[in-house]
C-alpha cells in the first residue's frame, strides 16, 4: 500500500503535505476519482471538528480589527468554470471540477503537476497546444487510474521528481521541477529498475516542466533518474539522483 | 449529532449556518460576515493558537484568516466539504505558514502530541463548545496511540507527515496510513456525515 495516493487522503485532510508537488499530484488524482473526493470531504469535515474542539475565543479587539479591515478589502469574484461539471459521469473519466478552473481536468492536472504557480492554466494552455492529444490522454489516463500510485523524492543536487504509476495502465508519469540545468551535452535519463536491472525509459524533455509518460511500468519497478550523455545511454553511467518506488 | 440543532453564536459550528452565512458573505453582505465571524472565530483562533502558540502572533494570524475568508468567500465551493472545513483549512495553512516563516528566525518548540485536552479551559467557555471538546477528546481516545499521535501532531502541531514520521520514529508511509486510519476512526466515532 505504500505510495498509494489513497493513503495520502488523511495527510491531505490534516494539511500535512508540505510538498506542493505531492499535494498537486493528490489533487490531480482526486479529479479522476469521485469516491476519493467524497471521502476527502468527510475527512475534512472530521478534521474541522478537531478545530472546533480546540475553540478559544479571540480577544474582542480582533473582531473590531477584522470588521474594520474588510471595509478596505475587495472581494475576489467567483471562479467561473469553462464548463459545468456533469454529475454522474463515469468515475474513471477525468471530470472538470468547478473549483479547478481548468477546462479539462486531466490535462490541467498534468500541467499543474509541475507548474510552480498554483494556477497553471495559462501554462497549461500553451503546453496543451504543443502536445499531441494522444500524449495528453495517456497522462490523464495514468493520473486518474483507480490503481494509481505516487511517489515524490528530492534529487541529489536539488529539485524534485514525482511519479504516478498505474499497473493497470502499464504506464508511469514522471514530472520534475527545479532540477539543475544541464549543459547541452547532457540529459536526464529515466530508468525503470526491477530485479533484472535497469531498463532505459526515455529522457526528460528539455522543457522539464512537462510531465512525460515513461516506459512500460511493472508493479515491481522503481524509477531512477541519472545524468547521461545527451542522446541517452543503454545502461546508467552515473549514480541515480533519485530512486522512487510507489508500490 | 445533527449540526442544525445547535443554537447560533455559541462558539461551535453548525455546518449549514456557516454555509449560508459564507454564501451571503460572498455577495458582500457585511452583516452575514459579522455573524460568520461570531460562529467561526473561536475554532479558528483555537486552532491557530495550538499551532502558533504565541498569543500576539496568533491574534494576527486569526485576523489574517478572517480577512482571507471575506476576500475569497466567492471561491468557496460547497461540494468541497462544508464551510467550516473550508475555513479551518485556510486557518491551518495560514498558521503553518506563519510558523514556518518564524522557524527561519528561531527554533520553535515542538508541541508534541497535544490533544484538545491540553487546551486551557477559559471560565466562560460555552456549554456546547465544552461538549464538542469532550466528544472529540473521547473519540481521540478510541484511536491507537500512533494514530492519535500522528493526527494530533499534524493537526494541532502543524507538522507535515514527514516531520511527524521523524518525531514518532516511523516510516513516512506508515504515518500516512495511520493518519488515514485515525481519521476514519474519528469520522465514525464523531458520526460525521456528508
Amino acid at each position: 500500500m505504500t505510495g498509494d495516493p489513497h493513503t495520502l487522503a488523511g495527510a491531505y485532510a490534516l494539511d500535512a503535505i508540505d510538498d506542493a508537488e505531492e499535494r498537486r499530484l493528490f489533487e490531480a488524482h482526486l479529479d479522476g476519482c469521485e469516491s476519493c473526493a467524497a471521502e476527502l470531504r468527510e475527512f475534512q469535515a472530521t478534521t474541522a471538528r478537531l478545530a472546533m474542539a480546540a475553540a478559544e475565543a479571540p480577544p474582542p479587539r480582533v473582531r473590531e480589527r477584522v470588521l474594520a479591515d474588510i471595509r478596505h478589502v475587495r472581494q475576489l469574484p467567483p471562479a467561473v468554470p469553462d464548463e459545468e461539471p456533469e454529475r454522474g459521469a463515469q468515475v474513471r473519466t477525468p471530470r472538470p471540477k468547478r473549483w479547478r478552473r481548468a477546462a479539462v481536468a486531466g490535462l490541467a492536472a498534468a500541467a499543474c503537476l509541475v507548474t510552480a504557480a498554483s494556477v497553471g492554466v495559462a501554462v497549461g494552455e500553451r503546453q496543451r497546444a504543443a502536445r499531441t492529444e494522444a500524449a495528453q490522454r495517456e497522462v490523464a489516463s495514468v493520473l486518474s487510474a483507480p490503481d494509481a500510485r505516487s511517489a515524490t523524492g528530492r534529487a541529489t543536487g536539488g529539485g524534485t521528481v514525482a511519479i504516478v504509476a498505474s499497473a493497470s495502465r502499464g504506464r508511469v508519469v514522471v514530472a520534475s521541477s527545479g532540477l539543475r540545468t544541464l549543459p547541452s551535452s547532457r540529459a536526464y535519463q529515466l530508468w525503470l529498475i526491477d530485479a533484472a536491472g535497469p531498463r532505459p525509459a526515455g529522457l526528460l524533455p528539455g522543457d522539464r516542466d512537462r510531465p512525460v509518460v515513461a516506459g512500460t511500468w511493472r508493479p515491481s519497478d522503481r524509477l531512477g533518474v541519472t545524468v547521461e550523455p545527451a542522446g541517452g545511454s543503454a545502461r546508467p553511467t552515473t549514480a541515480p539522483l533519485v530512486l522512487l518506488s510507489p508500490a | 449529532m445533527p449540526p442544525d440543532t445547535r443554537p447560533p453564536g455559541d462558539g461551535t459550528l453548525s455546518g449549514q449556518d456557516a454555509d449560508a452565512l459564507l454564501q451571503r458573505t460572498a455577495r458582500g453582505d457585511e452583516r452575514a460576515f459579522e455573524r460568520l465571524y461570531d460562529v467561526v472565530a473561536a475554532p479558528v483562533h483555537g486552532l491557530v493558537r495550538r499551532i502558533v502558540r504565541d498569543p500576539a502572533m496568533s491574534e494576527e494570524v486569526t485576523q489574517e484568516v478572517m480577512i482571507e475568508v471575506w476576500r475569497t468567500a466567492a471561491r468557496y465551493d460547497p461540494r468541497r466539504g462544508g464551510a467550516p472545513a473550508w475555513i479551518m483549512t485556510i486557518a491551518h495553512r495560514r498558521a503553518v505558514d506563519r510558523v514556518r516563516r518564524e522557524q527561519a528566525a528561531g527554533e520553535r518548540e515542538a508541541a508534541a502530541g497535544q490533544g484538545p485536552g491540553a487546551s486551557h479551559d477559559p471560565v466562560g467557555e460555552r456549554v456546547e463548545a465544552r461538549l464538542e471538546h469532550e466528544r472529540v477528546r473521547r473519540c481521540l481516545g478510541t484511536l491507537t496511540r500512533l494514530q492519535r499521535e500522528t493526527v494530533t501532531l499534524a493537526y494541532y502541531g502543524g507538522h507535515s507527515y514527514r516531520e511527524v514520521a521523524r518525531l514518532v520514529g516511523a516510516p513516512p508511509n506508515t504515518v500516512r496510513t495511520r493518519m488515514r486510519d485515525g481519521i476514519i476512526r474519528l469520522r465514525d466515532c464523531l458520526g460525521v456525515e456528508r
